[in-house]
């Protein structure tokens, strides 16, 4: 692991959002856009504390699986959209070095949005967040599965370059809704519930939900289902590098 | 000591149907530039591609000096860059910017100092706040000459760096690259431009349909396809001249032109003796040269023969 390839790396990324103001809402306008829309409504309806509660820790949920993947495939589409991923791509940059960059950019990101969805709720709802502990647990969960995620999508855009890059933004939203973000699977078919038992996500969101006295926490089954998508995920990317380079689909030089 | 050796390198899309490279071998030395010369598709690109890692080959060896592709890929990395042509780089990065992120992955030491000294080297320093996409073909083709010379690559691949510039700057950059070999490095130029290779070239391969068709000196592979040596005088007395020199025992045939006449002799080291003759005769002679083919001629020759 070499530093300074990945401040190299970090650097860039944060020059591009600089230079990009629709990047630069990906972090205010549209988490904005998400967390009123929901809260707005819930205190509408007048379900009270604990309900708001769980709609607010689950669009902060959301926002770190989404932040955590999203990462990957628009860093990487980023040089790929410049016709700089030939340049970046033959630099002694490694995977594992890219990997950790985006982490790092996505984790601060992230400490950006929650903590505008944590002064929302604390000036707008007077709300207070109690069993912090069990917050942050849940909130890491649901980051570290939003890397396994983003390795995936990863290797779909090494794949299927462009035409993949919607997967980035549909897949940790089909899989957050489906792990019951604000409410119980239950209200899913019963082929459904089966499989959200399978999403690392709907132990994370029931950690979450355990903070405010609504979800069960557990840990054998988080650990069990997250060390199977995160070898799933690394043997993935791992095949589609490879695959990638045999067929030449990685970007030309020219 | 062999800076890039290419042994028994192919390559076959997978659903294509004839490989892109088939069996190519070759190596250059330290401090050489050695010109990849084909048509488009002929596989120049493939290999580059392949040396600089972005394509895997299916069977072959290739090392640059001295690590093995498939185990030191990473240090080949630290050791190579590339110059491609005709690049659309859109980035929102300005040059200085750009060379800044490439100094962290190539772990420039003193990189400001480095990227000035670059910047002045390629004459892009007033251009160092402007953004990538900005810039016109030939300026970011600068950049890109830029990036590539901040690590001081031991190895440079240029593909076509010249492709799509207007004269004035591929002359530049032939001049620069020129200037590098006299710095030490090794350069592997891949072109389809004949009058660059033989500007640049110390050495060149022929590569057609993913083959090496030839390999060596210009002089060396001009001489594979040379049937008849060829003298061409221009005088103002062809038919005398046909005459006197169809005669000598060296002489093949004399073919007189209005201009002048061409004699096929032996061997070459018989203008000597005709010169000589021409001398003492008196003869009004304006021009001898060795009749030799261009580079393009022979490419063709070569081609045409491996077909058949």
């Amino acid at each position: 692991m070499n530093t300074r390839r990945i401040w190299g790396m970090m650097y860039q990324s944060t020059i591009i959002m600089k230079r990009n103001m629709f990047r630069f809402f990906d972090i205010t306008l549209w988490p904005l856009i998400l967390f009123l829309s929901l809260t707005l409504f819930v205190k509408y309806l007048d379900q009270g504390e604990v309900i708001l509660g769980t709609v607010i820790l689950g669009v902060t949920g959301w926002r770190a699986v989404y932040h955590a993947q999203i990462e990957f495939s628009q860093n990487y589409m980023d040089q790929y959209w410049s016709g700089m991923s030939g340049h970046f791509l033959i630099s002694p940059i490694t995977l594992g070095e890219f990997i950790v960059a985006n982490i790092i950019v996505s984790t601060f990101k992230f400490a950006f949005v929650g903590t505008l969805y944590f002064l929302l709720a604390k000036f707008l709802f007077n709300h207070t967040f109690v069993n912090l502990p069990l917050i942050w647990i849940g909130l890491l969960v649901l980051g570290l599965f939003g890397i396994i995620l983003g390795l995936i999508t990863l290797g779909i855009c090494f794949i299927f370059h462009e035409n993949a890059f919607a997967v980035s933004f549909i897949l940790p939203d089909l899989i957050v809704l489906w792990s019951g973000v604000y409410y119980p699977i239950d209200v899913f078919p019963g082929v459904m519930q089966a499989i959200a038992h399978f999403f690392p996500t709907y132990y994370g969101f029931e950690i979450l939900k355990a903070s405010v006295g609504m979800g069960t926490i557990n840990i054998p089954w988080l650990i069990g289902t997250m060390l199977i998508w995160l070898v799933g995920a690394v043997l993935f990317l791992s095949w589609a590098k490879k695959y990638t380079m045999k067929k030449g689909l990685f970007a030309k030089l020219n | 000591m062999n800076a890039l050796h290419i042994e028994n390198v192919s390559k076959i899309f997978p659903g294509a149907k004839k490989p892109t490279l088939n069996n190519v071998s070759f190596s250059i030395q330290e401090g050489e530039i050695y010109g990849l010369l084909g048509p488009n598709g002929a596989g120049k690109t493939t290999i580059i591609s392949i040396i600089a890692g972005l394509l895997a080959k299916d069977t072959g060896n290739i090392s640059v000096f001295n690590y093995n592709i498939d185990q030191e890929s990473q240090k080949i990395k630290q050791i190579i860059n590339v110059v491609p042509g005709f690049s659309h780089v859109n980035s929102s990065l300005s040059v200085d910017e750009f060379l800044a992120v490439y100094a962290h992955m190539y772990n420039v030491k003193d990189w400001q100092k480095e990227r000035d000294s670059v910047l002045k080297r390629v004459e892009l320093k007033d251009k160092r706040s402007t953004q990538l996409n900005e810039l016109s073909s030939g300026y970011k083709q600068r950049a890109l000459l830029a990036k590539a010379l901040l690590s001081k690559p031991k190895l440079l691949l240029m593909d076509e760096p010249t492709v799509g510039l207007d004269i004035e700057i591929a002359i530049k950059i032939r001049a620069l690259i020129k200037e590098l070999q006299t710095q030490g490095y090794t350069i592997l130029l891949t072109t389809h431009n004949m009058l660059e290779v033989e500007e640049l070239c110390d050495r060149i391969g022929l590569i057609n349909n993913g083959k090496l068709v030839a390999e060596g000196t210009i002089k060396e592979i001009k001489k594979l396809v040379v049937e008849r040596n060829g003298i061409e005088i221009e005088c103002e007395d062809p038919i005398t001249i046909k005459k006197v020199f169809e005669k000598e025992s060296y002489t093949l045939e004399v073919k007189s032109m209005s201009t002048g006449c061409i004699i096929y002799v032996k061997e070459y080291k018989h203008i000597k003796e005709i010169m000589k003759k021409l001398a003492a005769r008196k003869e009004k002679v304006y021009s001898i040269s060795i009749m030799e083919p261009t580079l393009e001629e022979t490419f063709i020759k070569l081609t045409e023969r491996k077909r058949k």
